[in-house]
């Protein structure tokens, strides 16, 4: 399965099967999670929000017309919706108002549901990495978390350390090849 | 054409990766620009705290959850997500998302002098020239589709995206014959890069505003070409044909190697990566270097010198990266204009000054590669007439 994109045509929702429709929930779900939470900064808030986008989109799906992509606009609508959840959790509301009157161009656009390449490229890492072989997954899942040494994922996936590093290696360079250097800039202090 | 791997350690990268940064980073400090800048990016990748939440979520669970409450979801009692409510508040939604966006439009504060932002600038930016060939019979071709040209001599040149190879009639790799050098002149203007394949196997890659000048067919005694710009070599191996690159008047000559030479302005800079070369300045004896050594000649003062650097990061270009060890903006959009054929200008003259460490790599996009590089945060870029501008920071 390639690399999803934001822009992969238009869907039919009306003529969906319910099968392909999960095709799809899986596909983009754990995505659609990190961009409510850019904006919630929580996760099992997103969570609800977009298992509700989910569901909601399915009730209508007769009556919905879709004119961009389907990430597109479940980008749109998950965004929303977490605009939404935090207007009625009153905590930040105050902290909204100022942020929006100094929001820039590309901010503001952003909101308005215009995909940026970050996004992009989360949807793209997201993708490659459901996409590696099930152990070189799991290893690479395990090895972001701080406390595991590369000994500790061994012993946990039953393989060698050897092994382990070999596909660390492996996923990171599919990972860079494959989207070309996840961030195109990067800075690092000369030591003089 | 793919360029020879620069060299990764990647047992390292990963053993490094494993280690927390403050234990790490004074080895990491040790190792190539390159691997500094990709080491970077795997750490940043390994601990970015959104991918980590997003690949902790499980997709299957969510889905069985979601199931549960549908079945539990009464749509006619539920005021909050009741259908008809939800499909009208749907293209509420996205009146409410374009109607909010044009009341923010409408607070921003924007400079007067009609700026324009990144995008909507440069969009359809394309650099103004074309890369050319200009034939021994003095004919002009353009090169940006696959064809197949005669040569005076008969050797045929195909002519694909990016590599230009010589065959002779009967397809076979072009031997001299003859006293008569039938010279071509390769013209890789701002914007673009280019690769060629040589007669003798050789391979070269052409930075943008670079030429190469070269026979059809080598001499018996010695491979000669000429260069303006920049031009990263891979010499076929013949200990008895040696291979000579004039750029300026210095001259390099080599027996099978790879190197790069860098000639935009007065000063010269030949850098080796792997074999030998025997670096000549006018009016002065041969330098040879060794692989990762670099010969620096300023053509204003006549003096040459030699210094160690990491080679492969002189290299890095071909695979469109750049990078920067104390580099001035100033420099930096030097590099950005002829690479992409653009004009920058600076509202400020100490922008001038900022300076860079890092790796960059250039995009296809001019639009996006700005925009990345303006979220390093010391500068903001608009677009005027075509132009670019770099302001400070705190101007949008």
């Amino acid at each position: 399965m390639a690399a999803a994109h934001i822009n992969d045509g238009s869907i039919d929702l009306s003529v969906l099967g319910r099968k392909d429709y999960e095709s799809l929930f899986h596909q983009y779900y754990q995505w659609l999670c990190l961009q409510a939470c850019k904006i919630t900064e929580d996760w099992h808030a997103s969570e609800d929000i977009v298992q509700d986008f989910f569901a909601k989109c399915w009730q209508n799906r007769a009556s919905l017309q879709i004119r961009e992509s389907f990430a597109g606009f479940a980008l749109v609508s998950v965004r929303n919706a977490a605009l939404n959840y935090l207007k009625k959790e009153n905590t930040r509301l105050k902290h909204e108002t100022a942020s929006y009157s100094t929001l820039t161009d590309e901010q503001t656009s952003s909101l308005a549901g215009q995909p940026d390449e970050s996004d992009q490229r989360y949807l793209q890492i997201i993708t490659a990495i459901n996409n590696l072989p099930e152990q070189r997954r799991k290893a690479f899942i395990l090895s972001r978390q701080h406390n595991m040494k590369y000994a500790d994922i061994a012993g946990e996936l039953g393989i060698s350390i050897n092994t382990v590093k070999m596909h660390l290696r492996l996923a990171y360079r599919e990972l860079r090849d494959g989207l070309k250097l996840l961030l195109p800039f990067f800075l690092f202090f000369l030591k003089k | 054409m793919q360029p020879e791997p620069l060299h990764i350690d990647w047992e390292k990268l990963i053993d490094l990766l494993e280690r927390p940064s403050a234990e790490s980073s004074p080895l990491v400090a040790a190792l190539s620009a390159g691997e500094q800048a990709l080491f970077a990016r795997l750490q940043q990748l390994k601990d970015d705290p959104l991918l980590t939440g997003a690949l902790q979520l499980d997709s299957v669970q969510a889905w069985a959850h979601m199931v549960e409450k549908e079945k539990e979801a009464t749509p006619v009692r539920r005021i909050a997500y009741g259908w008809k409510k939800w499909v009208a508040a749907a293209s509420l939604l996205f009146i409410v998302g374009a109607g909010g966006w044009l009341w923010m439009q409408s607070r921003i504060v924007r400079p007067v002098q009609h700026y324009q932002t990144i995008a909507q600038g440069l969009t359809n930016h394309a650099p103004s020239g074309k890369v050319q060939l200009v034939t021994a019979d003095g004919n002009t071709v353009e090169i940006d589709s696959a064809r197949q040209l005669k040569e005076k001599d008969g050797t045929l040149i195909q002519l694909r995206q990016g590599v230009v190879a010589y065959r002779n009639g009967h397809n076979n790799a072009v031997t001299t014959q003859g006293d008569r050098l039938f010279m071509n002149t390769l013209i890789v203007p701002r914007g673009y890069l280019y690769n060629l394949v040589l007669s003798d196997g050789s391979k070269v890659w052409l930075n943008a505003e670079s030429k190469i000048s070269f026979p059809v067919r080598f001499d018996k005694s010695e491979r000669k070409v000429t260069i303006e710009g920049e031009a990263y070599f891979e010499v076929a191996h013949n200990e008895n044909w040696p291979f000579i690159v004039r750029a300026g008047n210095t001259e390099t000559k080599v027996l099978g190697t790879s190197f790069d030479i860098r000639a935009y302005g007065s000063n010269i800079y030949t850098t080796l990566v792997t074999g030998s070369v025997l670096f000549t300045p006018p009016s002065a004896g041969g330098v040879r270097l060794t692989p990762d050594h670099q010969a620096m000649y300023n053509s204003h003062t006549g003096a040459t010198e030699t210094r160690k650097v990491i080679a492969d990061d002189w290299a890095v270009w071909r695979n469109d990266d750049l990078v920067m060890i104390r580099m001035s903006l100033a420099e930096l959009a030097e590099m950005l204009e002829r690479r992409y054929d653009i004009q920058v200008s600076f509202t400020d003259e100490k922008l001038k000054d900022i300076q860079y460490n890092g790796a960059l790599h250039l995009t296809g996009n001019v639009a996006d590669m700005l925009t990345n590089l303006e979220q390093t945060g010391n500068i903001h870029i608009a677009v005027k007439d075509k132009k670019i501008m770099i302001l400070p920071a705190n101007m949008k």
